[in-house]
Parts: C-alpha cells; structure tokens; sequence
C-alpha cells in the first residue's frame, strides 16, 4: 500500500461542526421537528420500595389536553426479549410498567401524555399513587455484599506480613452523576410496525437492539437517530427505561412521543458512578519497593442487576511488585443501575491507590515521583505481556520539569500566602483502552466528494472532526471535500462510543474503508490506457488533494474528478472494518499520564481552591491536537468536581436523593477552574489499531482527584480519605 | 405547574385590589416560577408588579439609603451610591447566584426568597413549612445545608439571601404598602423565625406589597464589607457568610453591625458581637474574642455541625478584613 | 424591521381537537381506576390543590394570554398558555431550539438570552410577561454568513465540545462583554459562572470571551 501524505491528522483544526454548534443549529434529541408530537412526562415514585396498591389518574386525565396515562395496570404487556450482547448488566432489567414492584426511590411508575408540555408536567403532578412501601436498604456500608471477584499473584498476605514498613488505608468515594447539561430525551414514531427513534445516547446500535429486545422487533424494523449529544460521560452507554417509556407511549397514543427527563429524573434513570469503599494495604521496603498489595474493594448496585466495571485494573498493573491480592465485591442496594462514568473503574481506583502511594512517600520521606519511578514495572505483571508503549517515566519528567514540581516541599503545611496554604500534589493515571468492532462505509462521488459513515457518537470529543481528518488523509482529499456522518443505526454498525476506543475502532474501520476506496482509484487509474498514471505500479501512486500522482512527481497525475469522469463511474465505495482488540493479547495496551495539581487551602474556612493543574499524557498518536487538549481540560474539571464538589446524597430513611439537581450536586463553574494546561508526548502505539492511537478521553480524568488529594496533604498535612473532600474535613 | 390566571398591574393601587382578592405577587420570578414548576407553589392567580415604579434608589441627605423593591440585584449592585456607602450591599448581592438570575430578580423579591432546604421543595417529602403539620424531614434527614440558629423541633431551614444579611446587620427597615396604608417594619421583625408556625415567613398581611428598603444613615466613616463561605467558588448558597460594618474613630470602633447568614433560620443579627466591639481598639485578639460569641445559642444537627466553628471563623475573618489589624 | 405575525402562526395550547382524535383515551379511563383500602405508605406524589374530575372537562382551555413580543427581530403576537416560559415557547413553538434546556431551574444557563439587551434565564421567564420585551437568542447573533466575533472566538479557541450548553454561554459571554465585565481574565471567570459547562471548557470559554472583549 502507498503511504499516504498526512495533511489533516495531526493539525490543529477546529471543529468541523463548530459553526452549527455556535449558532445553535446543532439538533440534539429533543429537537427534532417530528409532525404531530405529544408530549410525555414520566411521575416516578415517592417509596424506595415496596408495591403501588392504586394509582388514581382521574384528576390528571380531566386536564385539558391530557391523552392518556399509562401504568402497570393498563400498560400492554412487552415481550422484553432477551438482550445480551448489550450494555445491560447480568440481572433482570427494570421492565417499565409491567408489575406493581417499586425497586428505588424515583423508579418510573406512570407517564402522561398531553397534547402540550405544560399539560402533560401538571398531569404528571396530578396523579396520585398509592403505595404499600418497604424499608429500602440503600447505606453501601450496611448491606449485605455478593461474593467477591477475586485476583491473586504471589502471596500477598506473607507479603505484608514481612514488608518492612506496612500501610492500611481506606477511603470513601461519593457517588457521583454524570450530569451531561443535555437531559436524556427520545422521541418515539411508530410508522406501522416500524419505529423511529431520535434518542440521547452514545451508542444507537444499543438502543436499536434494546428497543427490537423488548418489543419483539425483527432487525431492521428500529432506526435510531443522533446526531449530536449533549454530553454523556458514560450516561448514554445503554438504552435506559425512558426510552422504552416513550416508545411505548407513542405505541398506545399512536402519535409520535417526545419525553425529555427533567435535571431531577437526570439522577434517578440514567445510571451514576458507584460509590466506593477501597481498602488498599502496602507494604514496601524502606527504600519504598513494593512487596505486596491487598485491595478490598466495595461498591454499590442495583438489587436487580449486577453492574461492574474495571476497577481492579489499575491495583494490577501499574506498579511492579510480586505479591497481589484484590476483592471486588458489589453491594446490592435498592438504587437504581449505576453506569460507566468518564474513566470508570480506573478513575476510582485511582484515587485510592494513588493517595496510598503518596501517603507511602510522606511516610518514607520519598518523592511522590521518586517513589513511582522506584516502583516502574518493566512488563504488565497482571499477565505478563510486554507493554505496546509504556511512557509514564517521560510524563513524570515533563510534568515535573513543566510544572515546577521542584518548587514543592516535601515537609506539609510549609507554604503559606496569607491565609492560604499553598500546597502540590500529583498522581499516575492509567487506563486500559477499548478497541472493538467497527464498520465503516466509504464512498467517493464523481464530483470529487467523499461521504464517510458510520454508526457512531459524538458526544463532544470531536468525532465528526477527527474521523474527518483520518478519513481525508486515507482518500487523499482536503477535509472540506469530506462529509462525516454518524448518529444513524441506518449506517454501518459500530460498538459504543465511550471506553477511549472510538479512534482506535471506528477510526480504522475509516482507514480501511478510504484504503480501500483510495486502492480502487488507483487500480483504475493505472489500469486505464488513457490515464498518465496508465502503467504504473499501484503502490507508487499517492492522492493529495483529490489528485493522483506519481509518488515524488506530481506533474504525473490526474484528479479523481476526471478519473471517474472517463470511466463513466457515478462513484467508488468500499465498506471497512475493523475486528476489535488482537486476540490473544499480544500486548499490554494502555494509555497513561502523570497529572499535577497546585491548590490553595483557606485552612481557617477549609475551603479547597485549585490554582493550576497540568496533565501530561501518553495516548499514542493525536489525531487532532486541539480538540485533545478540550478533551483533558475536560478530565480535569471533571475531575476536580469529583475530588471536591460532586456527591449524590441519599436519605437513607426512604432513599430519596436529596440533591438531585444543580444547585445542590455541585459541578465545577468557571471561576472553580483557573488554569489547565495539557501535554500530549509525541508518539504512536501501533498496537493493533491502524492510526497508532490508544485513546484519551478516559484516561484524562484518572488520578486528577488524587493529584489534588495529595496536594491537599502537601498544603495542609491532613490526609482526607473521603470524597469529595470539603469544608467538614478541614475546619 | 398548575393552572393560573395571569394579570399585569400599572400602579400600585391596581396592585393592592389585586393583592387582596388574593392574588400574587410576581416581580423577578426567579424563586416563584421555580418552587411553581416545582408545584411547591401553586397560586390561582398572578399580579405581575414589575410595571410598578419602585425602581429607583435614593440618598436622602442626611444618608440614608432607599432601595425600591423593584430594583433588580445587578442594578442595585451596581449603583455607584450603593457601592461607596455600603459595599457590604454589593458584595452581597454579586456574591449571589449568577449574573443571569441578578438581572432578573428583584430586592423585594430577593427577601422574600424561600428556603433552599431539599424536602421543602420536594412535594413528596414532610415540610411543616409548605404543608403545615406534615413533619420536618430535615430535621433528622440530610441537613448539611441547614440552620443551627433560631431553629424550632418544626423548622431547620435556612433563609437563602445573601443581601438580607447585610439588610439585617445594617438594621433595614422595610417599606410596606397595604390596603391599610403604608408602614415600616424593622428587618430583624420582617423576617420571621419558624416557631411553630414556619408557614408564616414574613410580618406581612394580606396583600400588603413591599415598596422598598431602606438602610438607616450610619455615622461616616463607615468600613463594610461581605464575606461568603461556600463549597464553590461561585454561583452557590451560603455555607456561612458575614455581613460587617464598622464605624471607627480615633482608632475606637463606635458603631458595629454584624449579621452572619447561611446558619439562620432567618439572617442573624449579632448583637452580642456587636457590644464586644463598641469602644475597643482593633486587634486581632478583639476580632476572635468578639467571633467567638458568634455561634452562642446554636444547635446543631447531625450534618452541619462543622458550621458552629466556621460560623466563628466566618465572622472573625471578616473582622479582620473590614476592621484591618492594628 | 419586524413584521406582524397573524396569531395563527403559532398553534395556541388547546386540548379540544387534539384529545378527541386520540382513539385510545376513553379505554384507559376505563382501565386505571384506583383500588381503595389499601395503607397509603408513601404520601401523595401531587400537591395538595388536586382538580375535581367532575368540574374539569377536556374541552377547558388552560388559561391562556396574548402576548407580543419580539424575537432576533421579528415581532411575533402569540396566545401562549400562562405557564409557558420564555423557554418553551422558543423551543416547542417557534422552532428556536438553540435556546437549551439543561435544568430547567436557574442553575445551569445553558438557556441564557438576551431580553431588552440583558442576560435572562429563559427558562424561569413565563412567556405572557414579555409584552413588548425584544428577545435574542443565539440564532439572532449572526449577521447573515457573518458569525458573531464572539462565536467565532469560541470555534478559534475550541471553547466547546459537546456544543450543549455553547449557545447560553456565548450569549452569556455577549452579555458580559457588553457589561464589561471583562477586565482580567479572573473577572471573566467570575461573570461567566452563571453557565455550566459540563465538558469543562471553561479555560477556553474565558480566552474566547477575552478574545472578543479585546477587540472592541
């Protein structure tokens, strides 16, 4: 194959979208124009648990404009096929309106139809709902776990035992919510036995399977449609029950249903990340090697489904030692499913483990980074597979040298600006990137145009811009000339868009789509007699800027227009894919960063303050600079919420959230975010992908909560073990 | 939301017709429009006010300060008068909320705020305060958030405002036009504490309308200033918050105003900080025995007990700032 | 500049024709009645005020008001229900989505627009109050193909991703410049905190708004 000049990737191009995205034309779910839509509001129930004994609609169907409520006692029965493959945890999923069981406090338990908003809002509030409430169990740490999930290498109990210096540390993370600012919504439109969605997600394949799932649909007869998403962070990882809702209330008015979730049902449908309790115990040589690592791990689920995620990983492998043991135990609760929320498992994890390195450091008076260095493993230990790339030695000397970590003293409490104590932190980040099956459809128009597609998202990471970019250079076209198009389960199927895989998988199914469109041009090009490429070796032959030529003689050539013009061809096409991860593994493939963080702590008010914080990230190839430094912006803030602000709150008596709305669950605001600066190393990662990426927008907020953990410790000399970390703990 | 009528009055005697056949008032919208969607309230019928001429602030001569009620928080904020007499008042008011919301609501309807407490505005949860007798869930529920002064086994709720902290430590009197006839009401009797009765918010009868605030003269020169504590560095409620000023000559401190707010069920004047500070000298040492009085009489909850001590801090912090240190 | 809208050109709120074309109503009625006698465990989920099925008829009109307001420069008379917000109306009426709805409650600013030249939260605005107010959104912010400078500064300096909350900050940011509250970028960031971006572009957003401060 010629290779093929690389213009766009790697520039720093602005959004291909940026200007619907500015002046508001960008269509998100809910906005869809769709003739004769009523509208839908779900009433959720007041009880943690138990059974609704008689919902009275009266008062709400008198409302003007009021269609119809539906609810378990007047719901038609749903097939609720079987789903596997899907992004539905092990366990029976919530099965809208199909029995009078509540299983968590805001559960949906009737939805109201109205020809206008405000109609279909006031009835919801009118229906009355009668109950038989149980006492539901919703405190992680007073519920009964399931059986853990084990991992063992070595001897790690010997191993602690005979460790010279020997730490025991548990912490607490809130659970926090992903709160994209757009809610989730879904408009439902059945045509016949076809229904037509326009649902939030980040996976329209996922609600495409779910919905023929549970209506007993063949293939073919679900089109999902969404273009653009709101933000996810994890939220639209699955097809939720407010989708169903919708489609089912479109199927029984037999008009088309538009449902938006209010900020508050935000937080009682749409999935969070687990609260945790970690348990780490080290124990290291004076010198500060690691001899041995217990992890006991606790975290909530759902009483109905068992939701896991990959918060073993990163005790595993990030650091070089002989002796671990993990359990992972989940706790059922009568809450609702959690979700994958940006760097899941590993963000958490993180947070423990890398406070317990910097609590090893302090106590054997190492440099935070030293002690990392000293702890570097030279294979991933988890399964001893060589690293693809492993660059976390280069991030530490970076970050260190960017950031002036020179500057930090070693002794707590030693920096003070008036009433502040100014303190540094940072903390390693590691996450194991997803790469999976994808499909992508490429097709080169007569015109000189090309139309990329693909069943994927874009939740904000750029992927119209960068899948453009990939595409463009593979075709030899400018990006102007190529239209990236996704958001439809119409086009070719790929796999969820979150885990950092959306690169790595949709972004080679692109590749060897436009390879091969490229190939098909060039064959023929030097197959046609009256090409001046006639005669020449395929593999000699590059494209740049829609013209074929000579690799090395430009002047030798011809442009795409007048190849396909010639040979009467309307158009080439190709359709590519991508096969997922190289199986066995031949490689340990994960993306890294070192992240710093500067904070000032007003230790009389206990009020924490980031000044300036730098990530400094090894993902393998950048594709598109300026959007990846959004991206770990991005992480950043999210993650100083986590470390400082964000916390779900449940009122344990009845398991009500008590917080579930923005003033309450505090999410960073501007003046919270002072400076951020991001440093992508240079370099690729060639390991089974073929753009030589790894995948960053997980891997941008693992660590950033410990890195301002530490710098906390470092301003004040108090450890806070329990997340978010306010005013309580420091007054 | 429920049903409502909606009627737009000129003057302020079409208002009060309005007002007393029940009516409410609507002026910024930003507290009503919000708890009404929430269907924590639920009035019949609308008077919008906001044509009403009560936008003007005005300095009488010998100092005084008068504030109409339908001046908005930004405009308020922003009054060069307002600035240079009381900045108290517009560190306060830009303290609060968003910008957005500053050039919507109003200082009368800022006062008449509602509480921010979660199961007051949750439908579904026990509220003495939205339906008397139901319960206080908060009481022994999540109360971070919540009061540890002036609180009543039937209320824990905090009033929300930032600016009536400053109203209440600068003793504000608030103008009142009913049916009746015009009065004034001093602020520390305006606002009412939850007792037993914690439906009852405010000392004001049936259609009685707010027309303005008035912040009484104070002897010049007078150092004030705002301080507010909050998890956030912006766009949030109050943890605790300190509204201090003072007048000082000859290096005595002679006047002393100071409420703290975030930790009332209404905003807390301090009296017996005040009277530590009369006739001493600025110190630092002053500024923490006076503090330290700050949270007499709290009671705590399960989850705001970290307020009594930063409620100290909150206000000898704020000391210090405005007094300075000598 | 603007023209009169007959009132017909938005739909007013009505239940009449649409619930009786609905074939399936009158079954579910039918269907849902409550059971009585049972332990009410939970409390009511509606307020205390609860409409009487017996008075209120499907026909009723909510009560409604005409309102004449004007939007990115065309007057528009409308018959909006009284519970409608400035909100809603944009985007279920006139088809002005980029207007957004991120909280519906005052805490987000994804839905800021401009009213008589002032950052408002539409979503806490009922529409019948806006009797003669001159409303701007973000679709009134450019001038024909000519992107405000202040959209143009968040696609130069990538101030957005997921593009959500992007049109209440720009309009956000025209406010705030308009304000001046632009002098250092600390002031920026404090005058722009009345809009969540959940990305977390806000690093961006600050330089976008200074950028375009800069240049007036």
């Amino acid at each position: 194959m010629s290779p093929q000049p690389q213009a766009a990737v790697g520039a720093p191009l602005s959004r291909v979208d940026g200007r619907l995205k500015v002046t508001g034309q960008a269509q998100y779910a809910a906005e869809f124009d769709v003739e004769g839509a009523v509208h839908a509001v779900v009433v959720d129930s007041s009880i943690g648990r138990g059974r609704i004994t008689g919902i009275d609609t009266g008062a709400a169907e008198a409302q003007p404009g009021v269609l119809t409520v539906i609810h378990h006692r007047n719901a038609p029965k749903l097939p609720y096929r079987d789903n596997s493959g899907s992004n539905n945890p092990p366990g029976r999923r919530l099965r809208v309106f199909q029995d009078d069981r509540v299983l968590f406090h805001g559960q949906p338990v009737a939805v109201v139809v109205a020809t206008t908003l405000e109609a279909a809002q006031h009835g919801a509030s009118l229906v009355k709902v009668r109950y038989d409430a149980e006492q539901p169990s919703t405190d992680l740490h007073e519920a009964k776990p399931d059986k853990p999930t084990n991992y063992a290498r070595g001897d790690a109990e010997a191993g602690l035992r005979s460790a010279a210096v020997r730490l025991d540390l548990t912490y607490q993370l809130a659970r926090n919510h992903h709160n994209p600012m757009e809610p989730h919504a879904t408009i439902a439109r059945w045509d016949g036995n076809k229904l037509t969605v326009w649902d939030k997600t980040q996976w329209v394949m996922g609600t495409h399977d779910e919905l023929a799932a549970v209506f007993d649909l063949p293939a073919g007869s679900v089109r999902v449609i969404n273009p653009f998403v709101g933000g996810g962070f994890g939220s639209g990882l699955r097809c939720w029950p407010h989708t169903v809702v919708a489609a089912l209330a479109a199927r029984v008015t037999g008009r088309p249903v538009k449902l938006v979730l209010s900020r508050r049902q935000m937080y009682l449908g749409t999935g969070f990340r687990p609260s945790y309790e970690y348990r780490v115990r080290l124990g290291s040589d004076r010198r500060g090697r690691l001899s041995a690592a217990i992890h006991d791990i606790d975290a909530e689920t759902s009483s109905y489904e068992t939701f896991t995620e990959a918060v073993m990983g990163a005790g595993q492998m990030t650091y070089s030692m002989p002796n671990v043991s993990q359990a992972y135990r989940t706790v059922p609760l009568d809450v609702n499913t959690p979700i994958w929320m940006r760097g899941p498992g590993f963000a958490s994890a993180s947070f423990a483990i890398e406070s317990a390195m910097d609590e090893l450091a302090d106590r054997l008076g190492i440099d935070p980074i030293e002690l990392r260095r000293r702890n570097e493993p030279s294979e991933d230990e988890s399964n001893n597979l060589p690293f693809s790339t492993r660059r976390l030695r280069e991030c530490y000397t970076v970050g260190a040298r960017e950031f002036g970590w020179q500057r930090r003293s070693s002794r707590p409490r030693s920096r003070r600006e008036g009433d502040l104590l100014i303190g540094m932190g940072m903390a390693t980040g590691v996450y194991d990137c997803g790469r999976f099956p994808a499909e992508a459809r490429a097709r080169l128009d007569a015109d000189g145009t090309a139309v990329v597609e693909a069943a994927t998202s874009d939740m904000g990471p750029g992927t119209y811009t960068s899948q453009t970019q990939v595409a463009a250079d593979a075709l030899g076209l400018t990006m102007r000339t190529v239209t990236f198009r996704l958001g439809d389960s119409l086009y070719p199927p790929t796999s969820p868009h979150g885990g950092s895989a959306t690169m790595a998988s949709v972004g080679s199914a692109v590749v060897d789509a436009c390879n091969q469109v490229r190939q098909q041009a060039i064959k023929l090009a030097v197959e046609d007699r009256e090409s001046p490429l006639h005669g020449v070796d395929a593999a000699d032959v590059v494209v740049r800027g829609g013209r074929l030529h000579v690799q090395g003689n430009p002047a030798r050539g011809e442009s795409y227009r007048s190849l396909l013009a010639r040979n009467d061809r309307t158009h080439l096409e190709a359709r590519g894919q991508y096969a997922g991860a190289p199986s066995p593994a031949r490689r340990s493939y994960f993306a890294y960063n070192a992240t710093f963080a500067e904070i000032a702590v007003d230790a009389t008010l206990g009020l924490v303050r980031v000044r300036r914080m730098l990530g400094v990230y090894d993902a393998g190839r950048i594709i598109s600079p300026k959007l990846a430094e959004s991206q770990a912006f991005g992480g950043i803030v999210g993650g100083i919420g986590t470390a400082l602000l964000e916390h779900t709150v449940t009122d344990h008596r009845d398991g009500r959230i008590v917080n579930a709305n923005l003033a309450d669950y505090l999410v960073a605001v501007n003046a919270d975010v002072p400076e951020v600066r991001a440093i992508y190393l240079d370099g690729e990662d060639n390991d089974g992908n073929l753009l030589g990426v790894k995948g960053l927008g997980e891997v941008v907020q693992v660590g950033v909560a410990a890195a301002i953990g530490n710098a906390v410790f470092n301003a004040t000399g108090r450890r806070v073990r329990e997340l978010p970390i306010t005013a309580e703990a420091l007054v | 939301m429920h049903p409502f009528t909606y009627t737009r009055v000129s003057d302020t005697r079409e208002a009060l017709n309005a007002g007393r056949g029940g009516g409410r008032y609507i002026a910024g919208g930003t507290t009503l429009v919000d708890l009404m969607r929430e269907t924590v309230e639920q009035p019949e019928t609308l008077v919008d006010i906001s044509g009403l001429p009560l936008r003007e602030i005005t300095v009488a001569e010998h100092g005084a300060l008068r504030i109409g009620a339908l001046v908005r928080m930004a405009e308020a904020a922003a009054h060069p008068k307002v600035r240079v007499l009381y900045p108290v008042i517009s560190e306060a008011l830009e303290l609060s909320a968003s910008a957005q919301l500053r050039n919507m609501a109003t200082i009368g309807g800022n006062i008449m705020q509602r509480t921010r407490c979660t199961y007051f505005r949750d439908v579904t949860a026990d509220c003495n305060k939205r339906e008397p007798g139901s319960g206080c869930a908060a009481l022994h529920g999540f109360n971070r958030s919540h009061a540890i002064l002036g609180t009543s086994d039937h209320c824990v709720s905090t009033h929300p405002s930032d600016v009536a902290v400053a109203f209440a430590a600068l003793e504000a009197r608030v103008h009142l036009l009913g049916p009746d006839g015009e009065r004034q009401v001093p602020f520390a009797d305006f606002l009412l504490r939850p007792g037993s009765t914690p439906d009852r918010e405010q000392a004001l009868r049936r259609g009685e309308l707010i027309t303005a605030v008035e912040i009484p003269a104070l002897p010049r020169p007078l150092k004030s200033g705002y301080l507010k504590v909050r998890d956030r560095q912006s766009y949030e409620f109050a943890l605790t918050s300190a509204a201090v000023a003072l007048h000082v000559r000859g290096g005595v401190i002679r006047e002393a105003r100071i409420a703290a707010g975030g930790v009332g069920t209404v905003p807390w004047k301090l009296p017996e900080v005040e009277q530590q500070l009369i006739g001493e000298r600025p110190s630092e040492s002053l500024w923490a025995s006076a503090a330290a009085k700050a949270a007499d009489g709290a009671r705590a909850l399960q989850h705001n007990r970290f307020k009594v001590e930063l409620l100290k801090r909150t206000v000898e912090r704020q000391l210090r700032i405005v007094g300075g240190t000598k | 500049m603007s023209t009169e809208l007959p009132e017909s050109a938005v739909p007013p709120p009505t239940g009449a024709d649409e619930s009786s074309s609905a074939p399936s109503r009158r079954t579910f009625i039918a269907t849902s009645t409550a059971v009585g006698g049972v332990v009410v465990a939970g409390g009511v989920f509606a307020g205390t005020v609860l409409a009487d099925p017996e008075e209120a008829s499907a026909a009723e009109k909510p009560p409604s008001s005409r309102v004449s307001l004007t939007v990115n420069g065309t007057r528009r008379t409308v018959t909006v229900d009284n519970r409608t917000s400035l909100l809603d109306l944009l985007r279920e009426h006139f088809e002005l989505t980029g207007s957004k709805k991120g909280c519906n409650a005052g805490a987000c600013g994804a839905c800021t627009v401009l009213i008589d030249g002032q950052r408002h939260n539409a979503c806490l605005t009922l529409a019948v109050r806006l009797e003669d107010a001159e409303v701007t959104t973000v679709e009134g912010l450019a001038d024909g193909d000519q992107l405000h400078p202040l959209q143009q500064a968040f696609i130069d300096q990538d101030a957005f991703q997921c593009g959500y909350c992007t049109p209440g900050q720009i309009v956000s940011g025209v406010g705030c410049i308009k304000e001046g509250h632009t002098n250092s970028p600390e002031e920026i960031r404090e005058w722009m905190s009345g809009n969540i971006c959940r990305c977390g572009c806000y690093v961006k957003i600050v330089r976008a708004v200074e950028q375009t401060a800069g240049r007036k």
